[in-house]
C-alpha cells in the first residue's frame, strides 16, 4: 500500500512540476500582447474569440490573450480598485446599460477616431447609433459597437397563442408560463424592466409589473437558467434574443423556434468595446479595434456569437438574412439613478409576491 | 518549527481576506441595517427549515439503515453527495421537471436546499452512527434500554458533535447561496447573499463585503460557542467495538432503504434522464473536446495544488495539537462567501500573472472556501478523539512524523478519502469563485458553465456526467486499496 501511495504521489508530483514550469520562459511581453476582457461564451472554443484571435494574429505580429469577465460591473469594479492591477487593454461585451451604470468607474480612452465601420443598418442607425440622444452622450467617443440584437420573447411552434404586445403577455392562457430573467442579475432581465418602464406611464408600469408576476414561470438569475427552463419545456416563452432561433436552425437543424415581433417595437441590445486608459499595449489594442470592425471579424462574430453584426453587408446571403424585419424601440438615455430606481421598484413589487 | 510561529502563520492566512478588504474599501456608516435584518432573518428561517428537515430525516432513517451491511450502504450514500457538487441549474431542471407548478417562495427554496443537502446530511450522520453508536447496539439490546433513554443517553451524547457539524455546514451553505433564493424564492425571500449582491451591484456599496466577512466570523464564533456548550460534558469511548455486525434487517428498515433510494432516484434519476436525452440529441462529432481537455488538465493540476495545501493544513493542525496548542478558533475563520474571498485574492495576487500564480491564487482561495469546512466536518472530531494517543506519544517520546504516519493516518484514512473526493469534486465543478478572482486559464467548472450559458445545456449534462465517471474511477480504486489496508483499533 505504501509503495502504491508513494508511486502515485511521485507520478503526480512529476506531472505537476513539468506542467508548472512549462511556461516559465513565457513572460508577459507587453509590447506584443493585447489583453482583452471578454465573456466566457465569447472566448470559448465555440465562441468567436479563438477565430478572431487566429485571424488577428495572422494579420499582425501581435498576440491576443483573452481574460474571462464574470460580469461587467464586477470586472470594472476590480479594475477600479487599483490602477496598478490593470493588466488589460480592452473590455468587450459592455451593453448600453453597462455603459450607464459602470463606465464611470474606470477611465476610458477616446477612440472616436477609430470608428471605421462599414455600412450599418439604417434602422439600427435610426433607432440607436445615430439617434440624437446617443450622439449627445459621451459614449460614442469611448466605446465602439461590434454586435447587436433585439430582445424578444422566443417560443416553440407548438405554442400557438398570438402575442404581439406587452399587454398580450398578460393573457391568462400563458399564466406561469414565461421564463424571465431577474433584472438585478441579468442583462436581458434589465432590458425587459426598462422596456416596461418606458412603455407605460409610471403608475401603469408598476401595475403592469405587478400583473406580470403572475405570468412568470420564474425570474432566473441568468439568461442561461431561463433558457434552460424553456428548453426543458418548463416554460412556453422565454425572454431572449431575435437571433436565438437562428442558433437552433444552424446548430440543431430545428426550425420550430420563433422570436415574437411586437408592433410597438423591441428593445435593442448593443455590445460595445472600450479601451482602458491604463492600457499596457494601447497601440496594439487600437489595431484590434480596427480589426473587430472589419468584414472578416464581423462575420466571425455573427457566426459564432449568434448576434447580428454592425456591418449590414456581412448578413447578406446568410441564415441571419432570414431573420424577419422587426420594429425597434429608439435609444433612450437613462441615468444611473433612473435604472436603480426601477430596480428598486421591481424589488419592492417582488417582495410582495411569492 | 515553533508551534506558535505556525499558529501565527495560519492566523495571517485565514485573516488575509479580511485584512486585504479592510485596506481596499473605506467603511461607511450608512450600513442598511433594516434591509440587513430582513435578509438575515430570511436566511435564518430558510436555513432552520432545511437543517431541521435534513437532520430529522437523517437521524430517523439512519438507525434503520444500520441493519444493512455498512459497506453497501456507504457506497449508496456516496452517490447521495452528487446534488451538493453539481451546478444548481441541474438541480432546478430536475426539480422543475417533477412539478406541474413549482411552489416558489419559502417552500420552493427549502425544497431545493433540502434536495441539495439531504444526501450530505444522511451521509455524514450515517457514518457517525456506524462508527460510534452501532458498535454499542448489542449492549443496548442486552440491557433493554428504552427508546427515549437510547436517544438521551447514547445517541445524543455520541452524535451531537456530528449533528452540530452538519448543521453548521448546511447553515453556511444556505446563507451564502445566491442562485437558489433568486430562482426558487420569489421576491419575498431576499436572503443575505442577495442583499450583499444588491448592495454591491445596484448601490455600488462595495464596503458591504467587509461587513459581511466580519459578520460571517461572528456567526461562526456563535456556532462554535454553541458547539462548546453542548459538548461541555465530553463522552470519550475508551475502547469502542471496532467491528459492527448488523442484525437481520427489520421490515421497517427496508422501508428506510426505500426512502433513501427514492431520494437518490429523485435526483440521480432526473440527472441521468437529462444525460440520456442529451446523449441522444448530441452527436459525437459535436462534443467540443478541445477546450474540455485543456480545462481538464488545468483542473487536475489545480486539484493537486489544493490537495497539497489542504494536506499541509491538516498536518499543521495535527502538529499544533501534538504540541498542545489550542487552535479551535481557526474554525471560526472559515469564509464561505466566494465574493469575499474572490475579491480579496484578486487584489492580493494582482502583482503578476501566469499559471503558477493562478494556481496559488485559486488553491489558497479554495482552501478558505472549502478546505477548512471539510476538515471541520471530517477530521475535527477524529482529531479530538486522538487526544489520548497524543498523551501516550509524549510519554513514549514518539516523534511527530512517526505519530503522523503510524497513528494518525491509519485512523483517518477513510475520512481523508471522503474529504479528498469532495475536494476534487469542488475543484472540478467550482466556477463562481474562479470568475470573481479572475483567471486566465480554463477550468472544468467554468467550461460547463460556459456550455450552459450558450444554448448548450445538453453538452453541460454530458460533460458533467463524463467528469463524474472519471472522478469515480480513482475514488473506487483508492477505496479498494484502503479497505485492503490494516485497520488500527481506536
Amino acid at each position: 500500500m505504501r509503495q502504491f501511495i508513494i508511486s502515485v504521489s511521485l507520478f503526480f508530483a512529476v506531472l505537476f512540476l513539468i506542467y508548472v514550469f512549462r511556461d516559465n520562459g513565457k513572460s508577459l511581453n507587453e509590447a506584443s500582447q493585447i489583453r482583452i476582457y471578454a465573456s466566457g461564451s465569447f472566448i470559448s472554443e465555440w465562441g468567436p474569440g479563438p477565430e478572431l484571435k487566429k485571424a488577428f494574429e495572422k494579420k499582425t505580429d501581435l498576440k491576443i490573450l483573452f481574460l474571462e469577465m464574470s460580469d461587467p460591473a464586477l470586472t470594472l469594479q476590480k479594475l477600479n480598485l487599483n490602477s496598478d492591477m490593470v493588466r488589460a487593454d480592452l473590455v468587450l461585451g459592455l451593453d448600453q446599460f453597462d455603459l450607464i451604470r459602470v463606465s464611470d468607474k474606470v477611465k476610458w480612452r477616446n477612440i472616436s477616431d477609430y470608428i471605421v465601420l462599414g455600412q450599418t443598418l439604417t434602422s439600427l442607425n435610426k433607432a440607436f447609433l445615430e439617434h440624437e440622444d446617443f450622439l449627445k452622450s459621451d459614449f460614442k467617443n469611448h466605446f465602439i459597437p461590434y454586435d447587436w440584437s433585439a430582445i424578444a420573447f422566443v417560443k416553440k411552434a407548438t405554442t400557438t397563442i398570438d402575442i404581439k404586445s406587452l399587454e398580450d403577455l398578460l393573457n391568462p392562457e400563458i399564466k406561469s408560463k414565461i421564463a424571465f430573467e431577474d433584472p438585478r442579475t441579468s442583462s436581458p432581465g434589465l432590458q425587459f424592466l426598462m422596456w416596461v418602464a418606458r412603455s407605460f406611464p409610471e403608475d401603469k408600469a408598476i401595475s403592469y409589473l405587478q400583473k406580470i408576476n403572475d405570468q412568470a414561470h420564474s425570474f432566473s438569475p441568468s439568461w442561461s437558467t431561463a433558457y434552460g427552463l424553456f428548453k426543458n419545456k418548463n416554460a412556453d416563452l422565454v425572454l431572449s434574443y431575435v437571433t436565438s432561433p437562428i442558433y437552433h436552425l444552424i446548430e440543431e437543424k430545428d426550425s420550430s423556434y420563433h422570436a415574437l415581433n411586437f408592433a410597438a417595437g423591441l428593445p435593442l441590445q448593443i455590445e460595445f468595446v472600450g479601451l482602458l486608459d491604463q492600457c499596457l499595449n494601447c497601440e496594439g489594442a487600437l489595431k484590434f479595434l480596427s480589426f473587430i470592425q472589419s468584414h472578416e471579424a464581423q462575420q466571425i462574430i455573427m457566426n459564432k456569437n449568434y448576434m447580428l453584426p454592425i456591418d449590414k453587408n456581412v448578413v447578406e446571403s446568410t441564415a441571419f438574412d432570414t431573420i424577419p424585419v422587426y420594429n425597434f424601440l429608439n435609444y433612450k438615455a437613462y441615468t444611473k439613478e433612473e435604472i436603480n430606481k426601477w430596480l428598486k421598484i421591481w424589488s419592492e413589487i417582488r417582495k410582495n409576491e411569492g | 518549527m515553533k508551534a506558535k510561529f505556525l499558529l501565527s502563520f495560519l492566523l495571517i492566512y485565514f485573516f488575509s481576506p479580511l485584512l486585504i478588504l479592510f485596506t481596499q474599501f473605506k467603511l461607511t456608516t450608512d450600513f442598511p441595517v433594516k434591509n440587513y435584518i430582513v435578509s438575515f432573518s430570511n436566511s435564518i428561517i430558510q436555513s432552520v427549515i432545511v437543517v431541521c428537515f435534513c437532520l430529522l430525516f437523517s437521524t430517523v432513517i439512519t438507525p434503520f439503515l444500520a441493519d444493512f451491511k455498512p459497506k453497501k450502504v456507504k457506497k449508496i450514500l456516496q452517490i447521495a453527495l452528487l446534488p451538493l457538487v453539481l451546478p444548481s441549474l441541474f438541480t432546478f431542471l430536475i426539480l422543475f421537471s417533477y412539478f406541474q407548478q413549482f411552489p416558489f417562495g419559502l417552500l420552493g427554496i427549502s425544497l431545493t436546499f433540502v434536495v441539495i443537502y439531504l444526501g450530505f446530511s444522511l451521509h455524514l450522520i450515517y457514518h457517525a452512527y456506524i462508527e460510534k453508536v452501532a458498535p454499542l447496539l448489542p449492549i443496548i439490546k442486552t440491557y433493554n434500554i428504552g427508546f427515549f433513554q437510547h436517544i438521551r443517553l447514547i445517541d445524543w451524547p455520541l452524535l451531537r458533535e456530528d449533528l452540530i457539524q452538519v448543521t453548521q455546514f448546511i447553515f453556511l451553505g444556505c446563507m451564502t447561496s445566491l442562485s437558489v433564493p433568486l430562482l426558487a424564492g420569489g421576491g419575498k425571500s431576499i436572503n443575505l447573499e442577495l442583499f450583499v449582491f444588491e448592495s454591491i451591484f445596484i448601490d455600488g456599496n462595495w464596503a458591504i463585503i467587509v461587513y459581511l466577512a466580519v459578520l460571517q466570523i461572528i456567526y461562526l464564533y456563535l456556532f462554535q460557542s454553541i458547539f462548546k456548550f453542548l459538548s461541555r460534558k465530553k463522552i470519550i469511548l475508551s475502547e469502542p467495538a471496532r467491528y459492527f455486525h448488523p442484525v437481520k434487517p427489520r421490515k421497517i428498515s427496508n422501508f428506510a432503504l426505500v426512502m433513501v433510494f427514492s431520494y437518490l432516484f429523485f435526483y440521480c434519476g432526473g440527472f441521468l434522464y437529462q444525460v440520456g436525452k442529451a446523449f441522444i440529441k448530441i452527436k459525437t462529432d459535436q462534443l467540443l473536446l478541445l477546450d474540455f481537455s485543456q480545462a481538464f488538465l488545468n483542473t487536475l493540476l489545480l486539484s493537486i495544488a489544493t490537495f497539497v495545501l489542504v494536506g499541509l493544513l491538516i498536518v499543521s493542525l495535527l502538529y499544533l495539537q501534538f504540541k498542545n496548542v489550542k487552535y479551535d478558533w481557526i474554525y471560526n475563520l472559515m469564509l464561505p462567501s466566494s465574493v469575499v474571498v474572490g475579491i480579496a485574492y484578486f487584489v492580493l495576487f494582482s502583482f503578476g500573472s501566469g499559471f503558477q500564480i493562478e494556481l496559488l491564487k485559486i488553491s489558497f482561495g479554495l482552501v478558505l472556501l472549502y478546505g477548512l469546512a471539510l476538515i471541520k466536518s471530517y477530521l475535527a472530531e477524529p482529531l479530538n478523539r486522538l487526544q489520548n494517543y497524543f498523551n501516550v506519544a509524549h510519554i513514549y517520546q514518539i516523534g511527530f512524523f512517526t505519530f503522523l504516519v503510524t497513528i494518525f493516518y491509519p485512523q483517518v484514512k477513510k475520512s481523508l478519502l471522503m474529504m479528498g473526493t469532495l475536494l476534487t469534486l469542488y475543484c472540478f465543478f467550482e466556477f463562481s469563485f474562479l470568475k470573481v478572482v479572475s483567471v486566465e486559464s480554463l477550468y472544468t467548472g467554468q467550461y460547463i458553465e460556459r456550455l450552459i450559458s450558450t444554448y448548450r445545456l445538453e453538452h453541460g449534462f454530458i460533460y458533467s456526467f463524463i467528469l463524474m465517471l472519471f472522478l469515480a474511477l480513482p475514488y473506487l480504486f483508492l477505496s479498494y486499496f484502503l479497505s485492503k489496508g490494516k485497520n488500527v483499533s481506536h
